[in-house]
């Protein structure tokens, strides 16, 4: 699970300084380097990654990378209430999370930071649809909320502090039941789109992932998936992602 | 727990501690009222009064009292909570119950409840116009009772789907209202429920099989390691009972007429006397026996083994039978037809769950049958 906390307007700035110098300082050059590659690793790793963006947090630019190198984002739609009711004022705070969530693109969401097969995030998730890559171009610099987000294809889905408990547990646990081989196989699919390039060659070959799958014990073992298939017993897992 | 009856919707589940829950029911009511207007009884009804759930007591009893139908207000109630419960079979047995849905089961639980959910509605609608043709004040009380209970039935499922289910719950909640029953663009889930309740005698039919396979169905779902689901279903068959009651006692003062008139007039042909001639009433029974047996599934069902491994959907009377309750070494018989002969068949218990379901559910019918 990825988290954010902080002011989305520092994150912004952090991001101007990076841009600014990364051309004449090393070490601002390295830095920028180490983002990306630690942006890279997150796309070759073999974990489900779910980013929950909640008020408070600061997925804006380079560090909304992170969201987007998740498998799924869940957005939190609105402030966030008291979850107990017993008084119907609403205590007005000055606390930060009185405000929504907020994402906010950059030209950092548009190839400063590619992934193995040479495009962005984004340019990947809307993969030979030019125009869903084209509006959130058009909103660079805006505050985007949750709604919005999820019309733009940005989040996979926003909701409300009343449901945003239950649904972001009930969405682990159930990802978390299943085959971990086939989610390893099933993220690595869906997160390289598109061109092949020597460095995704190496570290996204689809077509060797399918074959590792069926040759598990989890799925052909003795206690795997396709031998308890039709059997009415359910496939013991080795729970570990490899 | 007592019914709070000071809330816009009478519960014993603390609606009015929990947002959440209250928000998604009061904004469902209005739709349920609507559907009620539209779908539910078309005889306008005042002056019948009906028995309500007014308290549910240790064992799970219900208190019943008894207020004029516009007064009736369908709430949501489900029977005493056991803390020490534990799951009585399947892999997991033994192991404290849920008391929230286990993210691993989510799409199937909702899926059993929204089938079930389904069913409740669907009769009032196949029933709607009963009314008009009631033989007797007596049939009339007891057809609005039953009405106003599958009416409560439905709050049952939909307290679940809101309550543990979330927004995707809702969303099931919201189509229990949309299909119909008998409609050609959103006909309701099962076979069975979309077939018409022309007359009395297909109701007595419709109450005496179909209510009876609401029977064994709930009586599955009350075995349930998800307890909010087995307390809720629990409650229901209290009141499924007096839907039985009305179908036996109807189909007996049917054939009694029946034998009556044959006997008095020395003729089966009772149809001109006023009697319905047991050639009929055997043909209503075949009707309504077989659709009734189709609401089981395939005698060999995967799903079935799944539910009871996972511990969703358990065997009739499941804590009574005396084996081991997981039944990954057991087999059994079926039938199956092979050259255009039917014989049995051995296949791995697992898989023939429904099969047992249904076979309870035959010799309860052969039972009435004998009467
Ligand atoms: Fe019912
Ligand atoms: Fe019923």
């Amino acid at each position: 699970m990825i988290r954010t906390r902080g002011d989305v307007e520092d994150a912004l700035a952090f991001e101007r300084v990076i841009e600014q110098y990364s051309g004449a300082d090393w070490l601002v050059n390295e830095i920028r380097h180490y983002f990306k590659r630690t942006l890279k690793r997150l796309d070759v790793t073999s974990r489900s990654l779910i980013a929950l963006i909640e008020p408070g947090s600061c997925f804006a630019g380079a560090l909304l990378e992170l969201a987007l190198a998740c498998d799924r984002q869940y957005m939190l739609d609105g402030p966030r209430e008291s979850t107990s009711d017993n008084s119907d004022n609403s205590d007005s705070s000055d606390n930060e999370e009185d405000e929504p969530a907020q994402i906010v693109l950059s030209a950092s969401n548009f190839g400063t930071f590619p992934m193995a097969n040479g495009l962005s995030r984004l340019g990947s998730r809307f993969h030979g649809d030019d125009d869903s890559l084209a509006k959130p171009r058009s909103e660079i610099g805006r505050r985007i909320e949750a709604r919005e987000a999820l019309e733009l294809g940005l989040v996979t889905d926003a909701l409300d502090d009343i449901d945003w408990d239950d649904e972001t547990r009930i969405t682990l646990e159930e990802r978390a039941s299943l085959s971990p081989d086939a989610l390893t196989g099933m993220e690595a699919n869906l997160r390289f789109v598109g061109p092949e390039t020597m460095e995704s060659r190496i570290f996204a070959r689809l077509s060797a992932w399918q074959n590792w799958i069926f040759v598990r014990a989890n799925a052909s073992g003795p206690e795997g998936a396709l031998r308890r298939y039709g059997t009415g017993r359910r496939a013991d897992f080795d729970r570990d992602r490899v | 727990m007592s019914i709070d009856y000071t809330e816009k919707i009478p519960n014993n589940v603390d609606l009015a501690g929990d947002r959440k829950l209250r928000r998604a029911l009061e904004s469902w009511r209005p739709n349920f009222l609507n559907w009620w207007k539209t779908m539910g009884p078309a005889l306008p009804c005042a002056d019948v009064y009906l028995r309500t759930a007014v308290d549910v007591g240790k064992e799970g009893w219900a208190h019943f009292d008894h207020v004029p139908m516009e007064e009736y207000r369908w709430g949501v109630f489900l029977a005493e909570r056991n803390h020490d419960r534990r799951i009585a079979f399947g892999e997991q047995k033994g192991e404290p119950v849920w008391q929230r849905v286990p993210g691993e089961y989510r799409a199937e639980l909702q899926r059993l409840i929204v089938v079930q959910g389904d069913t409740e509605p669907a009769s009032v609608e196949q029933q709607r116009r009963l009314g008009e043709t009631a033989p007797s004040l007596y049939d009339l009380r007891n057809l609005f009772q039953v009405n106003v209970e599958e009416g409560r039935h439905l709050w049952a499922m939909v307290y679940l789907l809101h309550a543990y289910f979330g927004r995707n719950g809702r969303e099931e909640a919201e189509a229990l209202l949309r299909r119909n029953s008998g409609d050609l663009d959103s006909p309701r889930i099962l076979g069975a429920f979309n077939e018409e309740t022309p007359d009395w005698l297909s109701f007595y039919m419709f109450t005496y099989f179909t209510d009876r396979d609401g029977k064994y169905q709930l009586g599955t779902l009350e075995e349930s390691a998800f307890d909010p689901l087995s307390r809720t279903c629990e409650f229901m068959l209290k009141e499924e009972a007096h839907h039985m009651f009305v179908g036996t006692t109807g189909i007996d003062r049917v054939v009694a007429r029946t034998a009556q008139l044959i006997r008095e007039h020395d003729t089966d042909q009772v149809a001109a006397y006023g009697g319905i001639p047991l050639d009929v009433i055997q043909r209503y029974l075949n009707f309504h026996y077989s659709v009734s047996l189709d609401l089981f599934g395939s005698e060999q069902s995967t799903n079935a083994a799944r539910y009871f491994t996972a511990g969703l959907k358990g065997r009739w009377q499941e804590e009574r039978r005396r084996d081991d309750h997981v039944l990954m070494e057991d087999s059994a018989m079926v039938d199956v037809v092979r050259d255009g002969a039917v014989t049995t068949h051995e296949v791995p218990a697992l898989l023939a769950l429904n099969h047992d379901l249904r076979s309870e559910y035959i010799s309860d019918c052969q039972s009435g049958l004998k009467r």
